[in-house]
């Protein structure tokens, strides 16, 4: 009795380390991303008039929790790509999770990880006490607070999060970037709602989410990502066929494409599918 | 004899404009392809807010920049492309020009030009009081305050868009520099705080839209061809390009 349920205690550990290695990493760590204590200025001083409007900001997230918009800070307060990925598809018009959409999702669980790095050096320089730290009030999520307030506030990893995907899905589905953009932000504002980012530490998050994605572009296996990303995105859309009627691609490199179909050079439409001579293609 | 030749001149006009008609290649795509900053932004901050209080005192840190601080956000007033370049070359540790950078000055003069015609909708939609105009000063950097306000408003600043977005391009080409590269970037947009033709604010703005608008250059296939080019160009630049052969990369265990 108890050797079978041994048994079968290995056996799920081991499925379980299967999956995870099934989730694509990429080779970038803290020092390969960008360092915002070197491009972002450090937090506002509490004299200034940053600040002051930090605090203002503060009580406009007070006054914000009651409504849908409250509920919505609560649950936008979750950690977790695949929870965040769900808040997103309603924006991006369809569930994004490793079920459903298992390319788009590795794009954005390795994509992420990376991007999280982001504000690890700033957070540390900068040792900012959240909101509710200062004014002593509970954080209005479900967040454990003793946890929260050991985390530092400048910047924002919750912010980087939530613009990084809706630039990332926007990049995939451009026809959903308005929802998305709006969501990303949103996201982002949620965090002062809460109460457990200042509106300076949101606004830092969102720009380092773009430094961030360029700098995941740079990189050759994210880029393999992103392209799979697309094309599952693209193979969903029922305007697009999959034929690629004399598509070549003169590649001088790995790298290099040089797209031209039936032997003159491809544009793209608003979607930004390749098209040429009338027959939109899937970029290979 | 006279009529035929304006005959003929108005067919080669009418060739010529037909011609235009067909996509402007100095853009990746139309304006209509970019989302409304609208749905994104936050509204210009009212007059009577603590986020306009923090816009004046930044007005005055602006006005207290000398120096190099100062001389900096004269030089960086230049928008068009090649000064563009020629300011963020030596945080990229090449020069950028048309002449020798082709490739790379076409990633950023193109892609700028795609975002461009966004920022001056949502200026025009705006309509706001630039600071030079509200205080009544001339900017240093010479530039007429009347012809700034022709282009619709101050907000969102069209200068913050153009320095965040050239960063985030050529940081992607040179991540070895992209702190270096981002903080130029960050600075150029700041320059017009400086200057005292935009608020805090706009600059704050503009910077999103370039987000925004890289996004969604990302999208088009065209633009990705552009960026590999660069790359390219700038690996061979600077010595690090290997011509790789075509046989396909080995497999390595992890």
């Amino acid at each position: 009795m108890h050797t079978r349920i041994f048994t079968l205690i290995i056996l799920a550990v081991m499925a379980v380390g299967a999956v995870a290695q099934q989730r694509a990493a990429l080779n970038l760590h803290t020092e390969d991303m960008p360092d915002a204590r070197r491009y972002l200025p450090y937090q506002p001083d509490s004299a200034s008039a940053a600040f002051a409007y930090d605090v203002s900001q503060y009580y406009w997230g007070k006054d914000n929790r009651k409504g849908t918009r409250g509920v919505q800070a609560r649950s936008d307060a979750a950690y977790g790509i695949d929870v965040v990925a769900r808040l997103f598809s309603s924006a991006f018009g369809q569930t994004v999770s490793p079920a459903t959409t298992p390319c788009i999702f590795a794009m954005l669980d390795a994509g992420l990880t990376a991007a999280a790095k982001g504000v690890t050096q700033a957070k540390n320089a900068n040792k900012r006490r959240r909101p509710f730290v200062v004014f002593g009030d509970p954080v209005y999520s479900t967040e454990n607070m003793t946890v929260l307030a050991a985390d530092y506030s400048y910047p924002s990893g919750h912010a980087l999060r939530g613009w990084a995907m809706a630039l990332l899905l926007a990049e995939v589905n451009p026809d959903a970037q308005e929802a998305l953009l709006k969501r990303g932000y949103e996201y982002g504002q949620s965090r002062i709602i809460v109460g457990a980012h200042w509106q300076s530490d949101v606004d830092a998050g969102r720009l380092i989410a773009a430094a961030c994605v360029a700098r995941l572009h740079a990189d050759p296996d994210f880029r393999e990502l992103m392209r799979q990303a697309k094309e599952e995105f693209l193979a969903t859309q029922h305007h697009i066929f999959t034929e690629q009627p004399n598509l070549t691609i003169d590649r001088t490199s790995a790298d290099d494409a040089l797209y031209t179909i039936d032997g003159r050079p491809a544009t793209s439409d608003s979607h930004g599918v390749l098209v040429g001579r009338g027959k939109k293609v899937i970029v290979p | 004899m006279k009529r035929i030749f304006l005959i003929l001149l108005g067919l080669v006009a009418i060739a010529v404009g037909a011609q235009a008609q067909e996509a402007d290649t100095t853009v990746y795509f139309g304006a209509e392809c970019l989302p409304d900053p609208a749905t994104y932004l936050p509204v210009v901050p009212d007059s009577t807010s603590d986020a306009f209080y923090y816009d004046v005192t930044q007005y005055f840190w602006g006005r207290k920049q000398k120096n190099a601080a100062l001389t900096q956000a004269i030089a960086d007033a230049q928008r068009d492309s090649e000064s563009l370049c020629a300011l963020f070359s030596e945080a990229l540790t090449i020069d950028i020009n048309p002449d020798s950078t082709p490739e790379i000055y076409e990633l950023i003069d193109k892609s700028v030009r795609t975002i461009e015609p966004i920022v001056l909708i949502a200026k025009h939609d705006n309509g706001r009081t630039l600071p030079a105009e509200r205080f009544r000063t001339v900017p240093p950097s010479g530039e007429s305050v009347a012809a700034l306000r022709q282009q619709g408003g101050s907000y969102p600043s069209m200068h913050a868009m153009a320095g965040w977005l050239t960063a985030l391009l050529l940081a992607e080409v040179n991540p070895a520099q992209q702190n270096v590269i981002l903080k130029r970037g960050y600075d150029y947009g700041q320059s017009r705080v400086i200057l005292g033709t935009n608020w805090q604010s706009d600059v704050t703005a503009g910077r999103l839209i370039a987000c925004a608008g890289y996004a969604r250059l990302q999208a088009d296939p065209i633009f990705l061809q552009q960026m590999r080019l660069a790359v390219k160009e700038f690996l061979i630049a600077t010595g690090q390009y290997v011509e790789d052969d075509d046989t396909p990369p080995v497999e390595e265990d992890e």
